[in-house]
């Protein structure tokens, strides 16, 4: 106890004595006024307020007493209030108990370090994602490239003599080989066509991936009837796209397997390389046909949707 | 799970959800909320029935003044619910209001002190209220228990105390022991019942009638519980029944503790039979230190001195009995975490 302390509650018991005698009063007497325990009364006088108890109880019993012997209640609460500075409010954890619970509380750390190991496996596997594509994607490029790069040698080389630069541009599986076609007839213009030729299957190149080099199917469609007409070759290109008139023909060449959409079957007749062919049965959905032209050049039916996806 | 994690957002709170006043305890900030537990709700039938127009001290303001279209209601009665709807949107706007503004709707951990006489229906129709209001989980607790330690009685000893909370509807004496209740009484008289008896004086003895905020001004200017050596006056103005008119008289202190002689001597009778039931050992415990008093009624002038010359027992007030419930209600949230919670009677 401190020394401010002790004096506070000598001072606080001597002012409650004095007041008590003054108002003439024994110390028994005053406790059967209060309904108290004389010890309380001796205990408040001496300054050995432990035996009161809890503050709450000391509290009280000094109130009543100051009240009961005309002393002042708040300069009484004063006292007290520094002479028991270093008393605690009771401590209500000291009850026997078994082991504690887990409470919520507890959770809050290894759930933070759940989550924490979440994000970082989160992090690794989008990082590792991310390296896997850009790797796989360079190389599809380089072969792509390196194809564009072969055409165009083979087609640089041979356009000079004039001569085979339709079969070597056809070898090289370029689609527009239609636009060589006239270029052929003529030595004269076989240099620009050439060229223009292998510019143009450089970018043929470059926008098709498997660039798988395949013998080019020709299909021809004579119309009998006015008919809508989709061709795609094996890269998703198109090559033919609108309506044909009754009466006209129209021609398209590219890498097989070429993808076949008519819309009026009945009124079209298909050539394939020159040879008549026959849209099977189970290709036709009404009036309108889908199918596809393989390497060897057999009409087959095509399952997919309206865009005929992959095959 | 989303109130879980708004949970850790929003603080522990201790609320006193009395007849008269709701008190509200933070844990780690102390009372921040002392209302009157009253709401004042507005006729809209275009919005769909009833709009909340004033919750609180400014409801109290209109109970007894308010035109047709607006209610003023005390959802509180007797210290148990008795307009659910209401009480879940008082309950609504003060934990909203404890909270502040804030971009995440509170969800907080709720101990709700009721009286040791409520029923399991009442019980469960208070726990649902604060649920609707958005607490997280909530926790009940006797009011004797919360009073006994928010006034900061040994209760863990292995030694008798006893606590006399005199609420607005309610009026609980409990015997506490090593954290638990040894023996506990209610009776449904507290500072309302005050309040009509001074009415019912007023118009028996006057013939004249006064509201309901007026008898509770009287009670705490001039009540008192014991013949004191100094009378009190005051002056006050009612409805004169036989006149039509209102009219001003006076009464004295002496005259309001003749009307409050009823109610006092239920509450004597009550303490008395605890006394009688409480285990020897545990009286003797009680005959040594004495009774504490707490809660709205402990204030009544000299009923410290009343029960000490009905039992013969020392009685102590507690300091600020108001909100010793509240405030014992949140040291028990925090022992909760510590103790778990077998302790404090909790459900």
């Amino acid at each position: 106890m401190s020394e401010t302390g002790a004096s506070a509650r000598s001072a606080l018991g001597a002012r409650l004595r004095t007041a008590r005698e003054r108002a003439g009063l024994t110390l028994l007497q005053a406790a059967e006024r209060l309904h108290v325990d004389p010890r309380i009364i001796e205990a408040i006088e001496t300054g050995d307020l432990e035996t009161l108890g809890a503050a709450v109880y000391a509290r009280g019993h000094i109130r009543r007493y100051a009240e009961l012997v005309g002393e002042s209640v708040s300069e009484m609460h004063d006292l007290y209030a520094a002479s028991v500075e270093s008393i605690a409010p009771p401590d209500l954890t000291k009850v026997p108990h078994a082991a504690r619970r887990s409470t919520p509380g507890a959770l809050v750390v290894p759930g933070t370090v759940l989550l924490i190991g979440f994000a970082v496996v989160g992090t690794v596997w989008w990082v590792l994602n991310n390296v896997r594509e850009p790797a796989s994607a360079p190389q599809e490029a380089a072969s792509a490239a390196s194809t564009a790069d072969q055409s165009v040698a083979v087609t640089a080389d041979t356009a000079v003599p004039g001569s085979g630069a339709i079969s070597v541009v056809a070898d090289a599986g370029t689609a527009s080989a239609t636009d060589v076609a006239p270029a052929a007839t003529s030595a004269t213009t076989a240099e620009p066509a050439a060229a223009r030729t292998a510019s143009e299957s450089e970018g043929a190149a470059l926008a098709s991936r498997p660039a798988q080099p395949a013998r080019p199917v020709e299909l021809r469609f004579r119309f009998a009837e006015d008919c809508w007409i989709e061709v795609y070759d094996v890269n998703g290109r198109q090559l033919l796209f609108g309506l044909g008139m009754a009466g006209t023909s129209r021609t398209a060449r590219g890498a097989p397997p070429l993808r076949v959409v008519l819309g009026n079957a009945a009124g079209v007749t298909v050539e394939v390389d020159g040879t008549e062919a026959v849209i099977p049965r189970a290709a036709r959905r009404g009036r309108a046909a889908r199918f596809s032209v393989g390497e060897t050049g057999e009409l087959a039916e095509m399952r997919a949707g309206p865009m005929g996806a992959v095959n | 799970m989303f109130k879980r994690l708004r949970g850790y957002f929003s603080s522990d709170l201790s609320i006193d959800l009395g007849t008269a006043n709701t008190l509200i305890y933070v844990r780690d900030k102390g009372i921040v909320l002392n209302e009157p537990s009253v709401v004042a709700v507005q006729d809209e039938p275009t919005r769909g029935g009833k709009v909340i127009v004033a919750v609180g001290s400014e409801a109290k303001n209109m109970l007894g003044r308010t035109p047709g279209h607006i209610t003023a209601v005390r959802p509180m009665k007797d210290g148990v619910i008795a307009d659910f709807t209401y009480t879940e949107k008082m309950l609504q706007y003060f934990i909203n209001k404890v909270h502040g503004n804030r971009l995440l709707k509170p969800s907080p951990r709720v101990l709700v002190c009721v009286p040791f006489g409520s029923t399991q229906v009442e019980r469960r129709a208070i726990r649902e209220s604060a649920e609707g209001a958005g607490a997280r989980t909530v926790a009940i607790v006797s009011e004797p228990m919360a009073a006994a330690v928010g006034a900061g009685l040994p209760v863990h000893e292995a030694r008798g105390s006893m606590v006399l909370d005199i609420g607005g509807g309610t009026s609980e004496v409990a015997v506490l022991s090593l954290n638990g209740i040894v023996y506990a009484n209610s009776a449904r008289i507290g500072g309302d019942r005050f309040d009509e008896a001074i009415m019912n004086y007023v118009r028996r003895n006057y013939g004249i009638l006064i509201g309901e905020a007026t008898a509770e001004r009287i009670k705490i200017e001039i009540g008192s519980a014991y013949p004191g050596s100094q009378v009190r006056e005051l002056s006050v103005k009612g409805r004169n029944l036989s006149e039509g008119v209102p009219r001003s008289f006076t009464l004295n202190s002496n005259e309001i503790l003749e009307a409050l002689q009823e109610p006092l001597q239920a509450i004597v009778s009550a303490v008395k039979q605890a006394l009688e039931q409480t285990p020897p050992e545990l009286g003797a415990d009680v005959a040594e230190r004495g009774i504490v008093l707490t809660g709205g009624g402990a204030l009544l002038r000299d009923i410290d001195k009343l029960l000490t010359e009905e039992t013969g027992l020392p009685v102590v007030v507690a300091d600020d009995p108001l909100t010793c419930v509240a405030r014992g209600g949140g040291r028990i949230l925090e022992l909760m975490d510590e103790l778990g919670p077998g302790h404090f009677g909790l459900e």
